[in-house]
């Protein structure tokens, strides 16, 4: 039996032999099609077109927002903002401390990517989801009650809802808008309204699916003026079909649960930026935008090898980004490998597989000390914050801040954490502004992170500077420290477990902060410190707890504006969860509330924070790493801090 | 064809025979002992196994309690995971930036430093010892093993013995109680213990999947009793006037062994797979300790660059749970009183020098 | 039985509401809702977390928030389910029946070819007990059985997919694949065919041979870069694989069956040019499912045929050989689409995948371009996924068949002077599947929520990945709704488990 199968396996193998000669010619061949794709790796999922929605505020739909849409300005790589001419210009019309107006003007000629020509009356949908008084006079609800507004909006409680005073006026032209304020506003430049086609909601409102013929859409736009208008004078119809666009508005954007395919529904892909959306695949989790051949709205793709074609391909897990790189399954990839991962970029790039670009994202990590009762959340324990960096045991409480700070060992973990990532990695020296921007130079002349120090210590004259260059430097400062700690514990530092010195730390749960514990423990130690606990779990909650003597955490910034530091540092800041309490400098964070000229805003900033060092309280300790990686054939990417990150020249990229 | 048929059957029977003198005389006990022994996998594993586990313990110590109220005692190699070491860049033969490479060196010819080294595994990229990490992380391996091994193979025999012995009501309860622990993830059970108890160690982690993985072993063993209680022995013992104490702790239980070890094995080895595949997705062990699951999760992107982070700890996992999985093997055959094994030609000699010794006499 | 099964399914809803209970309560104190919001620096940080917290439900206790969730589970009694809505705010049942096909679409493939191979080799382990094959296999199922899932993939993707991939940038088998290759290949099939040392010397030397002819052929013809089988290899390898079938079913030595085969496979070659003919357009999954119907039925029939006797026997015969046919000539179209499918824009020369679950920018073209898409991006979850369930089937199988091999009943059929053919399919085989259908039916209840390493490493948005993402973000709606789900269907399999059981086993009676 078993011969038999022998034969046949033989004869098998012959004919197969002879079967192949004969379909060598078969296949036709195909030449390698010119590059137009790019397939950006993301790690969240896309899931809205609409950012203004809270639950959908993630960086990969502010990319393809940014992508879809554009505005009056951009973050650059810098990061600076940039204005945006070919959209429009806004400047002041009127500014005095307690009235305050701009005028936002729409450049003219520009469309949306079905036709429609943009003007000011698409950006009323920009009040619309950012006023308070607009939402309870137009019967949609009060943002701040249980039931909140029907347009579910993020945009709510700010400084846009606090101080707008009525209504925005259109000109008769129809190209701007001018907005009132109670106070001068300081970051004007900033919170400008966005456009947004309106006619589209109309027409949605109304059952349409289909892109309508040019009048229809006019028409559609005259009445969403017509409803936006007449809801606030209490029309109930207008109130009804606003109502209604706000669940549209709320809802149809988002899609976390299903597909979607402009040839469908091309009423929700209609935008105004250098693509559009052309699909989204729920099943592949791919995105893909096309270039928008209407787009006039800013910097015009115009490459000779251009992207034509972006896809947002999701990548659940972070460190698969690195092997799908390599494979070409991605040609971008935006994130913060391992230390390892790193190291594996770094060989694929010497193997010319693909480019890398280290850099930092605007997250910054900072130490903060407990002086006294945080507000902010709940807080832990009713008694009063009572322990080691209390204000309330005066110049104690100060010393032992200032050595904990002194001895806390920022060029170690720059040197371990951020330097594999990027040579130029370096300690952060403000919390008021990052490394780039236009204040950063004149902040960190005047806070005191980068100056001589001195302090007597029983007689003795003691110098230090926080900027720690060199490992002599930083044993200097831990001696000055242990100087400071001795003061008040002499037996401190003597492999003699103080229970006083202990502190307590809670740190936050992300995974790179890990491997500083154990440099944090060291390096205390030499000032007399036994830091304890690195607490992670529930760390959100427990920022405002007494029973934490240090927070470590980041914070992550998204726009710069010039009061952005207050909320942490006010003495009543919502932020502020460690008890800091200083009236001058509250005074004079207040004056950062109002429009000031570009150098006030850095002189101002920059004294702030010279107070803060002086009541050692915080201290900055690096930006986070952000690493980009590209196939190499791809030119032009050149990633920002500040989102929409590596999106922002798309104008750039070419093959 | 029938010619050959009859040689085999020849051949079983001389087979069978052989096997009936070797075990001619011995006890139970003796007889699984004597069949695990000869069971050369299982034989090698065990050893491998014991030899593991001595060197894991002695090299990276004993580390038990909390960590307010430590219990450790050093082992015998001198770094920890918590020591910071200076990282060694080199390269590579590619000519490429190596970080941390291993330093041991078993091929005398290469023209480096024959040995170990200081650090044989090499070093992550901030400047632990490699080799530190791979064996705390393959301590908590076995710690998990020896955990979920006693805790859930001490539940789920009680339970499947009492619901397979007592039946009726009480085996419906138990049954259906087994059924709510089957539906509860082990993800939860790992974000709870992870997320809310922090950095405890494994043990804590080890208790409670030892609590969630008995289901298995209890619907088996449960599924033994109901069979052998209807056995005739049982009934004999019953009409002896035997306490239910004493059929199930002297009649069915020693039948029943077989099963029950053979389930712990398997349930061992998916203890240790279950704690490596939590760690890896973050709700496992929490650093600053470490788990081989962990090591893979944070270095297995090292990939081409050090690939000594990613596959040491592979092969620890890999081992033990290989190793474990053969001892499972070797049970089962020597549990097994229906299991032939392998009559090898010498077997046959040896029998026929023994037949024809006897004849002689 | 029918009382059996009712009480049984009450009994399951009362278990799911301890058990939901549990969960919810665990998963509410585990972690924080609003930890995103605490690093943020927003403007309006207060009215943010006001908003969160007034949509989470935040204010009120887990303990009672439990029961407002489960408010809405109850409405399943009045035709008025409601799972509740997720953190960004859509449906979570819309969520769930969005990932629940994309779950299916990576695990039933694996599944099944696991169970199919597993339970081949486990069977042919268990006859050939102690032969060089069973210890071959108990090693290997023994070695996969202890990977690590997520261990596993990165060498896949390295040495599978980025490996594949670059050698197919110039298409060259280098030497040392050309002489390991065939060396690997000859011990593989000389351990399955087996029998002495010579004859294993024998099979080795002739298949190292004929494979490193073939190698070499292979790489003659840049294969790989533009591969095709063409009308004659596709009727070869249908017709050896048909023949097999028949021989396993029928015997080797019956001809009918082998006719049975062979008219079947001559029918597919007929139809074989207008088929490829067929645009890619006309067609979609439903209409290839249905085709693969019509195409079992047709082969059925003409088996059928040809029956004297044996009639079931040689439907099976001509069914299994019409589907084998119908494969081999889906898988020569999807090859000449290969060389255009490889060197598109978006694939740019790099067809094996590393993530993702398909490319997007096949929907452009036709239903062949987006079957090779699917089944190259299947390709990587699969295998890892397999090697590891598989080896289980092969240990429960082999123990299995083991144990229906020592019965009496066996002796007596052997005894009868059955061939041993008949005796292990006809009389063994099927005692021995009856403990295995129960460990399958458990193990298909576990499918749509037992992936969610594999789904993460690969990127595919299923079950396992929305499940790990709600317990990462604490989205506790989201988390019970999948738990709801996973849970009752493992309920029902364990239900469906023991139902098999006594079904296929009359010694069992059921609710004792």
């Amino acid at each position: 039996m078993k011969s038999t199968l022998f034969r046949r396996g033989l004869s098998l193998a012959a004919a197969s032999a002879l079967a192949f000669t004969g379909i060598a010619g078969l296949s036709s061949s195909a030449s390698a099609a010119t590059k137009t794709t790019l397939i950006i790796g993301d790690g969240l999922g896309w899931s809205s077109l609409n950012t203004a929605n809270p639950n959908e505020n993630s960086t990969i739909n502010a990319d393809v927002a940014y992508l879809t849409g554009q505005g009056f300005w951009y973050y650059d790589n810098k990061p600076s903002l940039i204005p945006n001419p070919d959209f429009g210009s806004y400047a002041i019309v009127k500014n005095k401390p307690k009235d305050f107006e701009v005028k936002y003007t729409v450049k003219k000629g520009q469309t949306w990517s079905d036709g429609t020509p943009i003007d000011a009356v698409d950006m009323l949908l920009s009040h619309v989801i950012s006023s308070s008084k607009y939402s309870i006079a137009a019967g949609l609800g009060d943002p701040s009650s249980d039931a909140g507004s029907k347009f579910f909006s993020g945009g709510y409680g700010g400084g846009y809802d606090l101080h707008v005073v009525g209504n925005p006026v259109l000109s008769a032209d129809h190209m701007s808008l001018t907005i009132k304020f109670d106070q001068s506003m300081p970051n004007w430049k900033v919170e400008t309204p966005g456009a947004s086609p309106v006619h589209t909601l109309e027409l949605m409102k109304d059952g349409k699916t289909t892109l309508q013929s040019a009048s229809v859409n006019l028409a559609a736009k005259a009445k969403f003026l017509a409803d936006y208008t007449n809801a606030i004078k209490g029309n109930a119809t207008a109130q009804a079909r606003m109502s209604a666009i706000g669940d549209i508005w709320s809802n149809d954007y988002n899609f976390d649960e299903s597909s979607y395919d402009r040839t469908a529904k091309p009423l929700i892909a209609v935008g105004n930026g250098p693509y559009s959306l052309q699909s989204f695949n729920y099943g592949t989790q791919t995105v893909t935008l096309v270039l928008n051949p209407k787009f006039n709205s800013g910097h015009k793709v115009t490459a000779a090898k251009p992207v034509r074609t972006i896809v947002f391909k999701y990548v659940a897990d972070g460190t698969a980004s690195v092997q799908a790189l390599q494979n070409g399954d991605i040609n971008l990839y935006q994130g913060a490998p391992g230390a390892a991962g790193y190291s594996t970029l770094q060989t694929l790039k010497a193997a010319k597989t693909i480019g890398l670009l280290g850099g930092v994202s605007a997250t910054y990590e900072h130490v903060d000390l407990r002086t006294g009762d945080g507000s902010g959340a709940d807080v832990g324990s009713t008694a009063s914050y009572n322990g080691l960096f209390a204000e309330s045991h005066g110049q104690k409480g100060k010393d032992l801040r200032l050595a904990f700070l002194l001895a806390y060992p920022r060029k170690e973990i720059v040197d371990t954490q951020l330097k594999p990532f990027n040579p130029k990695g370096a300690i952060l020296n403000s919390n008021f502004s990052l490394p780039g921007s236009s204040r950063y130079a004149t902040i960190t002349k005047l806070n005191g992170l980068i100056s001589n120090h001195s302090v007597t210590i029983g007689g003795t004259k003691y110098t230090y500077n926080f900027n720690v260059t060199s490992e002599f430097q930083q044993v200097q400062n831990e001696n000055v420290a242990l100087k400071l700690v001795k003061k008040w514990y002499p037996n401190a530092g003597q492999n003699i477990d103080t229970a006083a010195l202990h502190v307590n730390y809670l740190r936050s749960s992300r995974q790179m902060r890990v491997e500083n514990n154990a440099l944090v423990v060291a390096h205390e130690a030499k000032a007399g410190f036994t830091v304890s606990n690195f607490t992670t779990a529930g760390w959100s909650g427990k920022l405002s707890y007494n029973e934490y003597d240090a927070n470590e955490f980041a914070w992550v910034p998204n726009s710069i504006t010039a009061n952005g530091s207050n909320s942490n540092y006010l003495s009543d800041g919502p932020n502020n969860h460690s008890g800091w309490y200083d009236e001058a400098l509250d005074t004079l964070l207040h004056k950062l509330d109002s429009n000031q000229k570009e150098a006030d805003i850095a002189k101002i900033s920059g004294t702030a924070e010279g107070m803060i060092t002086a009541h050692a309280w915080t201290l900055p300790i690096f930006q986070w790493v952000q690493v980009t990686g590209f196939s190499t054939g791809l030119y032009g990417v050149k990633p920002g801090p500040i989102s929409p990150t590596y999106a922002w020249n798309y104008w750039e990229w070419h093959f | 064809m029938a010619k050959k048929d009859k040689s085999l059957e020849a051949g079983a029977a001389e087979a069978n025979s052989i096997e009936m003198r070797e075990t001619a005389g011995l006890s139970q006990g003796q007889l699984v002992r004597k069949r695990f022994f000869r069971h050369r996998g299982a034989m090698i594993s065990m050893i491998y196994l014991v030899f593991i586990v001595l060197f894991l313990f002695t090299a990276g110590g004993i580390h038990l309690g909390t960590k307010n109220a430590p219990f450790t005692i050093p082992g015998w190699w001198h770094w920890t995971i918590n020591d910071l070491t200076e990282v060694a860049y080199g390269t590579g033969d590619k000519g490429q930036l190596t970080v941390g490479a291993p330093t041991m060196n078993l091929n005398p010819f290469a023209g480096k430093a024959f040995g170990i080294g200081d650090h044989p595994f090499g070093q992550d990229t901030i400047g632990h010892d490699y080799f530190a990490l791979v064996i705390r992380g393959a301590q908590q391996s076995i710690m998990v093993l020896l955990v979920v091994g006693f805790i859930g193979g001490l539940i789920g025999t009680v339970l499947g013995a009492i619901s397979g012995f007592f039946g009726k009501f009480i085996d419906a309860v138990l049954m259906r109680f087994t059924d709510l622990i089957i539906t509860i993830p082990t993800v939860i059970i790992g974000s709870v213990i992870g997320m809310r108890l922090g950095n405890l160690g494994v043990f804590p982690l080890a208790l409670f999947l030892g609590f969630f993985a008995w289901t298995g072993l209890a619907r088996l063993v449960r599924g033994d009793f109901l069979t052998l209680r209807e056995r005739e022995f049982v009934d004999a013992a019953r009409v002896a006037g035997a306490s239910n104490n004493r059929i199930i702790f002297k009649h069915i239980l020693p039948n029943a062994m077989g099963v029950i070890i053979v389930s712990i094995t398997l349930l061992l080895s998916g203890a240790i797979l279950l704690e490596t595949a939590l760690s890896y997705v973050g709700f496992g062990v929490q650093s600053p300790d470490v788990s081989l699951g962990t090591l893979i999760s944070t270095y297995q992107d090292s990939f081409q660059a050090s690939p000594w982070l990613f596959w040491w700890p592979g092969f620890f996992i890999i081992s033990i749970a290989l190793s474990v999985n053969f001892i499972g093997d070797g049970l089962r055959d020597a549990f097994d009183p229906r299991q032939k094994r392998k009559i090898t030609r010498k077997d046959i000699a040896a029998a026929h020098k023994v037949e024809k010794a006897a004849k002689a006499d | 039985m029918l009382a059996f099964i009712g009480r049984r399914i009450a009994i399951s809803f009362l278990i799911l509401f301890g058990s939901s209970f549990l969960v919810y309560n665990m998963e509410a104190i585990a972690g924080d809702p609003l930890a995103g919001l605490a690093e943020s620096n927003a403007e309006n940080k207060v009215y943010l977390i006001q908003r969160l917290t007034a949509q989470l439900q935040l204010d009120v206790p887990p303990p009672a928030r439990y029961f407002l969730w489960l408010k809405g589970i109850a409405g399943i009694f009045v035709g008025n389910l409601d799972f509740g809505k997720t953190r960004s705010g859509g449906e979570v049942l819309d969520l769930i029946s969005a990932a629940v096909p994309i779950t299916l679409r990576l695990v039933t493939a694996a599944t099944f070819l696991a169970i199919i191979l597993g339970v081949s080799i486990g069977v042919l382990s268990a006859i050939r007990q102690y032969s060089r094959l069973d210890y071959t296999m108990t090693f290997i199922s023994f070695l996969f059985f202890s990977l690590p899932v997520f261990w596993i993939a990165v060498l896949l993707k390295q040495y599978l997919a980025i490996g594949f991939n670059d050698f197919l940038a110039d298409g060259k088998i280098s030497t040392t694949y050309l002489i390991a290759i065939p060396i690997l290949f000859g011990v593989i099939a000389a351990t399955f065919i087996g029998g002495g040392r010579k004859r294993f010397w024998i099979s080795f030397g002739i298949a190292v041979s004929s494979s490193g002819l073939v190698m070499q052929l292979l790489n003659a013809i840049s294969w790989f870069q533009k591969p095709g089988l063409g009308i004659v290899l596709v009727v070869l390898f249908s017709a050896g694989l048909g023949i097999t079938v028949a021989g396993l079913t029928m015997g080797f030595d019956n001809k009918v069956g082998r006719y049975a085969a062979l008219s079947v496979v001559a029918l597919g070659a007929i139809i074989y040019v207008p088929f490829n003919m067929v645009p890619g357009s006309w067609l979609n999954l439903p209409i290839m499912l249905g085709m693969a119907v019509v195409t079992a039925f047709i082969g059925g029939v003409i088996g059928r045929f040809w029956a004297k006797e044996d009639r079931g026997a040689l439907t099976r015969i001509g069914a299994i050989t019409a589907v084998i046919t119908a494969l081999f000539t889906i898988l020569d179209k999807l090859m000449q689409i290969w060389n255009p499918y490889v060197n598109s824009d978006a694939i740019g020369g790099r067809p094996l995948p590393t993530i993702s679950a398909g490319n997007d920018l096949m929907t452009s073209h036709n239903y062949w371009w987006q079957l090779l898409d699917v089944l190259l991006h299947l390709l990587l979850p699969t295998l890892g996924i397999m090697l590891i369930s598989f080896a289980g089937y092969v240990r429960y199988a082999r123990s299995s068949l083991l144990e229906v091999m020592n019965m009496d009943y066996i002796r007596t059929a052997r005894a009868k002077g059955l061939t041993e053919r008949t005796v292990v399919v006809r009389h063994a085989l099927r005692n021995a599947m009856i403990p295995l259908t129960t460990l399958i039916a458990f193990d298909l209840s576990g499918l749509i929520g037992g992936a969610f390493i594999t789904e993460s490493i690969y990127g595919w948005k299923g079950m396992g990945t929305v499940f790990l993402s709600a317990v990462g973000n604490q989205d506790l709606n989201l988390l019970m709704g999948v738990f709801f789900l996973t849970s009752f269907l493992a309920l029902m399999g364990n239900l469906l488990a023991d139902i098999t059981y006594s079904a296929l086993d009359p010694r069992i009676r059921m609710g004792k």
